[in-house]
């Protein structure tokens, strides 16, 4: 598809990561495909085919980590970056990644495009944030002051 | 008699639990000449490599968008799908916080409620393990408790806007209302029968329905052959297996290095097996080899003297122990759940109290120290399970009647 692709797939330990790889080389069959991952995962993957390049990135703890995370992706200046999931954080790294296109595919083969925008990907979070917080301010409320009438309670913690 | 199995957590390959034991319950009862239909969610990512057609029974997927089932739409569309199959009796199998909404829409029919280990009965999680130990409450009976120590730990997660699947759902579901504790009880009320799968269940539904059937999981004796014991060898230690997830401190895998520590300043004859996969934590007695199924699984067993269940939380059934006493090996548990019930102390294996190491530690010097006890114990260890676990026999025994009474 892209002859001069240079594609980061981020890693994720939940999804089938050879089907998201396999996904990656048929998308880009000429592509330089480099996996990101953690130290964990790397030996456990040293004989993946459609990667020409492991990198080991270390798991985000802090804004620092991010930061860091952040600076290695764009040193290794992709031109497509893939993640398995489009969760908010992905989101926002695949914004941060300084790829010209970013998109998350699961195993079946499905891509989701990403904004590279970091400024979407900024409010995306917010919102995301803002939601959140709604809801657990919803559920608080819900559950400390409404109470099921059932005639047996005993107090017991 | 036609039956559906609706099942909205269905993962084909099954990799363990819930989805084996409907597996071969609707093989079984497939097998027994009844119609059979397994109605699920038509979701991709549940299924693995295998395709449907290597199903035990016929399969209807029942649509929906990327979502996935919520609330306004789990009921109507799995209606839709069962109605037009026509079933005698519906089976409802595991979910999480759905399941009452999907009973409601399936409750014109004759309706069997499996319940699965404690998803009634414990909102936050099914092993009514906190803090180190067994749980007091009863989500049907204190509600208010519960739906409080349920938000405590879902909390965290639906504050960030990406809630967990499980957290997702609790919130679509509503079930931090007390009107979700009601529809709970509704759909315990309107089922002609609940399964559970021990006494210890069975007894936090007390009350609260005429017809609860205890029914175990059965264990598959084909996959599981009794294996020959293994004979002592001079400098080779005896193997003494923790199969299972062993990383889950609910499954007491630190009662069970307390004891081997105890019992390598007596002896240095044995070796702790356990499948986890921290190796950096192994030592001379004690090796981890990874997480283990299948073939692996078997081989585990045949080369143990014996198996350890040192479970802190109330086993459901103790599916582990009961393949390892397929396989004709002596099980030593806690006298915890449905394991309990499943291991004859001094018979097919030794039982100990809840969290006691040097128990533990007695019952291993005692097994390793005695090869023929162990032989003896493994036979009628695997003589048990033929008798009244195997699958076929769990069929029979247990879901035919109770498929029949239901429609009578």
């Amino acid at each position: 598809m892209n002859d001069e692709a240079n594609v980061g797939v981020f890693y994720s330990a939940g999804r089938d990561l050879d089907a998201v790889m396999r996904q990656a080389a048929v998308r880009f069959p000429d592509g330089r495909i480099t996996l990101l991952l953690p130290p964990e995962l790397v030996e456990a993957r040293r004989n993946t085919d459609a990667s020409t390049e492991i990198i080991t990135v270390r798991p985000v703890r802090s804004v620092g980590g991010f930061v860091r995370l952040a600076r290695l992706l764009r040193r290794h200046r992709f031109s497509d970056f893939i993640t398995c999931y489009p969760s908010r954080p992905l989101r926002l790294l695949a914004a941060v990644s300084g790829a010209r296109r970013c998109a998350s595919v699961d195993e079946q083969g499905r891509w989701t495009p990403l904004s590279a925008s970091l400024a979407l990907a900024l409010l995306g979070v917010a919102c995301n944030e803002l939601r959140g917080h709604a809801a657990w301010l919803r559920v608080w409320a819900v559950v400390r002051f409404q109470r099921v009438r059932t005639g047996e309670q005993p107090p017991r913690r | 008699m036609r039956i559906a199995f609706v099942d909205p957590m269905f993962v084909w390959p099954p990799p363990g639990g819930a989805p084996v034991d409907l597996t071969y319950a609707m093989q079984g009862v497939a097998q027994a000449g009844h119609d059979v239909r397994l109605f699920l969610p038509d979701r991709d990512r549940w299924w693995g490599e295998r395709n449907e057609a290597e199903l035990p029974v016929p399969a209807t997927r029942v649509p929906f968008d990327a979502a996935g089932p919520t609330r306004r739409t789990i009921g109507p569309r799995f209606r839709e799908a069962v109605d037009a199959w026509r079933p005698d009796v519906v089976h409802l199998g595991f979910s999480f916080f759905l399941k009452p909404c999907l009973a409601a829409a399936l409750a014109h029919h004759p309706l069997v409620l499996h319940y699965y280990a404690y998803e009634l009965t414990c909102p936050r999680d099914y092993r009514i393990y906190l803090n180190g130990r067994t749980c007091p409450n009863n989500y049907l009976r204190t509600p208010d408790v519960c739906r409080r120590c349920t938000f405590e730990a879902l909390g965290p997660d639906l504050r960030h806007g990406e809630p967990t699947l499980y957290a997702a759902e609790y919130l679509d579901a509503r079930a931090y209302t007390p009107g979700y504790h009601r529809a709970v009880i509704a759909m315990i009320q309107a089922a002609r029968a609940v399964i559970v799968n021990s006494p210890v269940e069975a007894a936090r539904l007390a009350g609260l329905h005429p017809d609860v059937r205890m029914i175990p999981p059965g264990v598959d004796t084909d996959a599981f052959p009794a294996a020959p014991f293994p004979a002592p060898e001079a400098g080779r230690p005896k193997a003494v297996l923790m199969a299972g997830r062993a990383e889950d401190p609910a499954k007491g895998v630190d009662v069970l290095r307390q004891a081997a520590e105890a019992l390598a300043e007596q002896r240095r004859d044995f070796e702790v097996r356990a499948t986890w996969r921290h190796e950096e934590r192994n030592t001379p007695w004690f090796r981890a080899v990874g997480w283990c199924t299948g073939e692996a699984l078997r081989r585990q067993y045949a080369a143990a003297w014996c198996c350890v269940m040192p479970s802190l939380w109330d086993e459901p059934f103790g599916l582990v122990a009961a393949e390892a006493m397929a396989t004709g090996r002596p099980v030593i548990a806690s006298r915890v759940g449905g394991l309990g019930e499943l291991v004859e102390d001094g018979v097919t294996g030794l039982l100990f109290e809840r969290g006691d190491a040097p128990g533990l530690r007695d019952c291993l010097d005692r097994l390793l120290d005695d090869a023929e006890l162990c032989a003896r114990m493994g036979r009628a260890a695997r003589g048990r399970i033929e008798r009244q676990y195997a699958w076929p026999r769990i069929v029979e025994r247990c879901y035919l009647p109770l498929f029949e009474e239901v429609v009578r």
